[in-house]
């Protein structure tokens, strides 16, 4: 074999355009002879390090434009390959340090009472722990006898280990007070999505300082105050009264308060129509699209400038819906910035087919979050603004940051798949016959 | 970048993981020539190079602290590949994925401190291209442009445009060993 054809053979290897011919013929090049196998090494080094230096470049250019203009701007020059430097080992220091945090929280994962999946990015939501207090973060193990509590403008949700969520709203307080589970609530509302708990297992329980509320799987909230209001949206709940140990039974769309003189059970005051029930749907397609081309795989990814992800779920006639949230699951890759969710303008695609020609476009924003998603986070937002009538509906998922500031998410064929959760009315009941 | 002569040592155990992410950082640029050479393409390596990682921490208990890091980091970026291409259904014909792997393999080997100095060296002559040939490389390597979209942004003949990277990757490897050749002399007048 000449140079010139190994040369040859060695640019299409590279550059991924070597039939198999070829990659034969390179292979015996290379194990025939050290000086071509030498040679090998030598190119992919220098592709790969100039991938690593060019690479680091475009993100140092991406910068400039947020950095404040300087009048100096041979000094700047100067300093351009100092802060390569700086930056590309504050990179390699913050990739290990990454990993040694999801390492870290891989390895000393731990169960706990429950976990913190999500944190309002607006306001503070902090942790008394033994005496001392911290900020909440998503993925936080939260243990027996801590205190968690959302400022005034603050959201936290919280799971616990028998599957139980905690939906706390802005300045709510509560306690875990054993791993019945017993939870204090102090302060505040809270949506209690409590899990279906076995016939044999205590009851889960809400205290608060005037009654105490005991479920055994059922969707209500309970705020507190100088009394104790319980609204049911699903099943039942048994309320207790301290003072006078008076207790009722509350069921679906009933609600009770400590503060009648008479504890019972009364239809809950419907202003506009309420929650009755809630329908979890997966994504009938997914995909993501990557520069263009449908990426593979079980992950949904997004990137600025570069990834997008489509999700479609048919809404079932399931009456008025009172709201709509997506929630998504983290995999492997963390990341952060704004993520915009959009509705598109027609559901008329499917996964394996999804092309740029036929992608749906993002025609208006419906929500977004601001922040750092982490490993295993779950993410929920508010897409109520898109689902106003039974059918398809596709949800576009973009990302404003690039690079290692990418997402990704389960998909539908993952075991954390995407969900749409809507919370539905009963259908306005039918005029009667004969009246 | 540094790459260990030795075999990773670990101590008691507690620093285990520190020690892998360690070696992971020290070696990054080795285990991802390996992907880079099974998948041939930049951002998709950068992605299975991230799924490495953590396969490498996941199965760090089975590593032999004895041996050499690389080769068995190498192993399981080449299981994560197979994966992906099982997953996206590109795996190469039957046979082609042990020559891909074999090749990819052989790239990863060389002398240690290779790749450090080369690094160095690299980024001098970087700087010494003229403005529309580092142009080419800033669109082809630092932002992942292939084939004809590259020619296209490049302004070059789609035609020309592996022949003239395979030049310019020659004229930079010259480059680099005139650099490192000066610098050998300096350290040893």
């Amino acid at each position: 074999m000449t140079d010139e054809r190994f040369k040859e053979l060695l640019a299409g290897y590279l550059g991924g355009q070597a039939t198999e011919a070829d990659l034969a013929e390179l292979h015996q090049a290379v194990f025939a002879s050290p000086s071509r196998r030498k040679c090998l090494q030598e190119e992919t080094r220098l592709h790969v390090l100039l991938r690593e230096a060019l690479a680091e470049e475009v993100e140092l250019q991406a910068l400039q434009p947020v950095a404040p203009a300087r009048r100096r701007a041979p000094e700047r020059r100067r300093c351009l390959p100092l802060a390569a430097g700086m930056a590309a080992a504050v990179l390699l220091a913050a990739g290990v340090l990454t990993g040694l945090w999801y390492w870290s929280d891989g390895k000393q994962e731990r169960q706990g009472l429950g976990v913190c999946l999500d944190v309002s990015t607006s306001g503070d939501v902090t942790i008394e722990r033994g005496g001392r207090t911290v900020q909440a973060v998503a993925d936080l193990v939260l243990d027996v006898g801590d205190r968690v509590v959302c400022d005034t403008h603050a959201r936290a949700m919280l799971r616990l280990a028998d599957g139980s969520n905690l939906s706390m709203e802005p300045g709510s307080s509560v306690v875990l007070v054993s791993d019945r589970p017993q939870v204090r609530l102090e302060r505040g509302e809270v949506l209690f999505e409590i899990a279906q708990r076995p016939a044999d297992a205590p009851a889960f329980e809400v205290r608060t300082g005037q009654s105490t509320v005991a479920v055994m799987g059922t969707v209500f909230t309970v705020e507190t105050g100088d009394h104790t209001r319980v609204k049911v949206y699903e099943g039942r709940v048994a309320l207790t009264r301290h003072s006078d140990s008076a207790s009722v039974e509350v069921g679906s769309l009933q609600t009770a308060t400590t503060a009648a003189k008479e504890l019972a059970a009364v239809a809950l005051f419907v202003p506009a129509p309420q929650p009755t029930s809630t329908v979890r749907l997966l994504p009938t397609d997914d995909a993501t699209l990557d520069r263009g081309a449908r990426a593979l795989g079980a992950l949904l990814k997004v990137e600025g400038d570069r990834r997008t992800a489509y999700l479609r779920f048919v809404v079932p006639a399931v009456g008025r819906i009172h709201s709509a949230r997506l929630r998504l699951t983290q995999a492997i890759d963390p990341g952060q910035g704004t993520l915009r969710f959009w509705l598109a303008d027609h559901s008329k695609w499917e996964e394996d087919t999804l092309r740029p020609d036929t992608a749906p476009k993002a025609v208006r924003e419906v929500a977004r979050r601001v922040g750092v998603v982490r490993r295993n986070q779950v993410i929920e937002v508010d897409v109520s603004d898109a689902i106003d009538q039974p059918g398809p509906v596709t949800i576009v998922i973009t990302l404003d940051r690039k690079k290692e500031h990418d997402i990704w998410f389960g998909s539908k064929e993952s075991d954390i798949p995407p969900e749409l959760i809507l919370t539905c009315c009963s259908p306005p009941r039918s005029p009667r016959r004969g009246m | 970048m540094d790459m260990p002569t030795e075999p990773m040592t670990t101590g008691a155990g507690d620093d285990r993981p520190f020690q892998s992410l360690l070696c992971i950082t020290e070696n990054r640029c080795r285990i991802l020539a390996m992907i880079v050479a099974m998948v041939h393409d930049f951002e998709v390596a950068e992605d299975l190079f991230q799924e490495t990682v953590l396969e490498i921490l996941k199965s760090e208990s089975q590593f032999d602290p004895t041996r050499r890091f690389t080769p068995w980091a190498c192993g399981i970026a080449r299981n994560v590949v197979r994966r992906y291409w099982r997953q996206c259904k590109r795996a190469p014909a039957s046979g082609m994925a042990d020559l891909v792997a074999d090749l990819a393999l052989v790239s990863t080997e060389g002398d240690d401190d290779l790749w450090r100095q080369e690094r160095r060296a690299l980024r001098r002559c970087l700087g010494k291209l003229p403005d529309r040939m580092r142009r080419l490389l800033l669109l082809r390597y630092g932002h992942n442009f292939k084939g004809r979209e590259l020619a296209q942004r490049a302004a070059y003949r789609a035609g020309s445009i592996r022949t003239t990277l395979a030049r310019l990757r020659g004229q930079l490897r010259q480059c680099i060993q005139m650099q490192m050749a000066s610098s050998a002399r300096e350290a040893n007048p």
